[in-house]
């Protein structure tokens, strides 16, 4: 659900704190073009993953501990993905461990100069 | 939520064609809905015996709990968009604005007038001089404006160049927001319409082959890319929806996605690819006419 | 969302209004019908001499006859138009269904047809004016209208373009049921005048005008022009009432 990823991604990046009051699905539909049905399903998503919660006729508001929460997930689900393909793929060219952890220091360098 | 839209068994028979065949779904209130299919599957012909201009052969259809042939309530709530629309031709744009608002009780005049300004139509001009795409944006004006409780556009982009298209599903979508409304609209262009549905309803040989929102449609199928004999292994007797060759051993196979997530990580682990089906794509496998695709006419594999 | 209520009558009114404005055209086609009508009756008005002791006297005979019977031809084919393609489609853009919008043309139909008959009767009129004028008669037999035949023509007129409307909505409702009508309805016509012609019999087409133009009583002509109007109404309505649109 691009929608609930790119809510997630706000919440990162500290444009919604805890406890701030998110868009509602009619507004997330307006802003992204995209069916209010679709927006709804992406805002109960995250609510059913406690990052976000429900407060009856007011809307949806960011949980306590959401970006933790968030990390985590990604963490255990996005990233151990993309590591596991990384490996898979250096098992095939027949690529050393160390040579793939250097590869990866070589990464976070330029990453980090970027 | 209550159905606006109930079709049971619904067929339609021409003298030497079945074009709706058993027909059976239900479309509820204030929901947008994708008719999707090949041309000829039947979706102009379900469109118009939903709005009472064709008889259906058998079956039950109900629109607001009427059948629609014959009714005037639903001719009232409902209006059928598509590039055929006709129009007296003594007069002019701007007329025919008034006249379709002095129709609908809840037209907007205004919303209307806002449109017409934006896409630069003279008032003083007439239907049968504009071009293709210009009657498709004037025909969508009028049934945007209208906010009749059920709307139904018929391929309603067609002629229109692409910026036109995207300001159209823009307004549509805002409207819709403003007042919400059941709109059916049919396309065989799922990519155009698939953020702006909450549902797609794909007709396939006259009958509803799937009907489900369109985040499921998203989850439907999976792809496995790899060595041709894992790939067999893995999906096993399921329904191949469909599968490329590439290169002399590596496969392409999309089937139903009803693995559980171990699977999966398994089939990863021996190296396959797995990814998910863009909906278009599926789309296009999902209606494709008969087992097999283009490569098979010219004797490949 | 509630739904809007619509009841027959002001689905009807609705579409009769629409259908004066849109079909503004078939008024002007009556216009150069009947100028043309009215130019021939003028053309064609009888004339000779009268020689007496004294004076050299022109006499003209005129006759409007021509006006009143195109009125009724415009009619006959006025009715076949709106039951085209173009016409059905425009109708069910909008809000309608197959009795609102056979009543709506009905009423529509008598509209125009009032006009006509109108303008026919004041063409009687205005050929006297001409005469008056143009031709600068010194003696009119006759006087023009009293405002009591005026309404009587008129609505005499009125009754036959009614029934020519009506016949001609028929035909194009048996039209619409199949294409073989086109071909079929002139071939009966011309057949049943050679049939008559070849049994040596007065022929029926002639007796069906005498049936209508030959009546001397006015309720009868009356009762007769009405009941053979809403025949024909009712029959096409029973035609179109199962007929699909844009198939």
């Amino acid at each position: 659900m691009q929608i609930a990823e790119w809510l997630e991604t706000e919440i990162l990046n500290g444009h919604f704190q805890s406890g701030d009051k998110v868009y509602s699905q009619y507004q997330l539909a307006e802003m992204y073009n995209i069916n209010p049905a679709t927006a709804a399903k992406g805002l109960n998503l995250l609510a059913e993953e406690n990052i976000l919660y429900k407060r009856r006729g007011l809307g949806m508001f960011v949980a306590e501990n959401a970006r933790e929460r968030i990390m985590k997930k990604r963490k255990t689900q996005v990233l151990a993905r993309l590591v596991k393909e990384v490996v898979l793929e250096a098992r095939r060219l027949n690529i050393s461990d160390a040579e793939l952890i250097e590869m990866i220091k070589n990464a976070q360098q330029e990453g980090g100069e970027g | 939520m209550s159905a606006i839209v109930e079709c049971h068994n619904l067929t339609k028979k021409y003298r030497t064609k079945t074009v709706l065949n058993n027909f059976t779904a239900t479309i509820e209130e204030n929901t947008i809905t994708g008719l999707i299919g090949r041309n000829g599957a039947g979706k102009t012909t379900l469109l118009k015996i939903l709005t009472g201009y064709l008889k259906e052969t058998s079956g039950k259809v109900a629109v607001f709990s009427e059948r629609p042939f014959n009714s005037l309530k639903v001719s009232a709530n409902s209006i059928f968009v598509d590039d055929q629309m006709s129009y007296p031709p003594a007069l002019q744009l701007y007329e025919l604005i008034e006249a379709a608002a002095r129709f609908y009780p809840n037209f907007n005049l205004k919303l209307a007038k806002g449109l017409f300004d934006y896409f630069s139509f003279d008032p003083k001009g007439y239907h049968k001089r504009l071009s293709k795409g210009q009657k498709s944006t004037f025909n969508a004006i009028i049934g945007i404006a209208a906010r009749c409780p059920l709307t139904i556009f018929d391929e309603p982009t067609t002629g229109m160049d692409e910026g036109v298209r995207k300001d159209f599903y823009r307004a549509l979508l805002k409207d819709y927001l403003e007042f919400p409304r059941t709109i059916i609209i049919s396309s065989h262009h799922l990519n155009e319409i698939e953020d702006l549905i909450e549902d797609v309803l794909l007709l396939k040989n006259g009958r509803a082959f799937l009907h489900l929102p369109i985040t499921e449609l998203k989850e439907y199928a999976i792809a496995f890319k790899g060595r041709k004999d894992e790939v067999l292994r893995r999906i096993g007797d399921r329904d191949v929806l469909h599968k490329q060759y590439i290169g002399a051993d590596t496969m392409y196979a999309v089937v139903k996605n009803d693995f559980q997530e171990e699977d999966l990580e398994q089939a990863r682990r021996s190296g396959l690819e797995i990814s998910s089906v863009r909906s278009s794509d599926l789309f296009v496998y999902l209606t494709k006419p008969a087992k097999g695709g283009i490569d098979d006419v010219f004797g490949g594999n | 969302m509630s739904l809007a209520e619509i009841s027959l009558g002001a689905a009807v009114k609705r579409q009769f209004l629409f259908k004066m404005k849109a079909n503004i055209d078939v008024y002007s086609s009556l216009m150069i019908m009947q100028l043309l009508a009215f130019a021939i009756s003028y053309g064609d008005r009888i004339r000779y001499a009268v020689r007496d002791e004294i004076f050299l006297s022109k006499v003209y005979y005129y006759s409007v006859d021509p006006v009143i019977g195109i009125t009724i031809f415009w009619g006959l084919v006025t009715g076949i138009t709106v039951l085209t393609k173009g016409y059905t489609d425009t109708d069910f853009t909008f809000v309608t269904n197959r009795l609102s919008s056979t009543l709506s043309n009905i009423l529509f139909l008598a509209a125009v047809g009032l006009a006509g008959a109108i303008m026919a009767m004041l063409s009687k009129n205005v050929i006297l004016l001409v005469a008056l004028f143009v031709d600068k008669a010194d003696v009119l037999y006759g006087s023009p209208m009293t405002a009591g035949d005026f309404f009587l023509g008129t609505a005499v007129v009125f009754l036959y373009v009614s029934l020519a409307c009506a016949i001609g909505y028929f035909i194009g409702a048996l039209v619409k049921l199949n294409k073989i009508f086109v071909f079929l309805i002139p071939a009966l016509l011309i057949g049943s005048l050679m049939f008559d012609a070849a049994q040596d019999q007065w022929p029926l087409l002639f007796k069906v005008y005498e049936f209508y133009f030959h009546e001397f009583s006015l309720a009868i002509f009356v009762v007769k022009v009405l009941a053979s109007i809403i025949l024909c109404y009712l029959a096409s309505f029973l035609i179109l009432n199962r007929m699909e649109i844009r198939s």
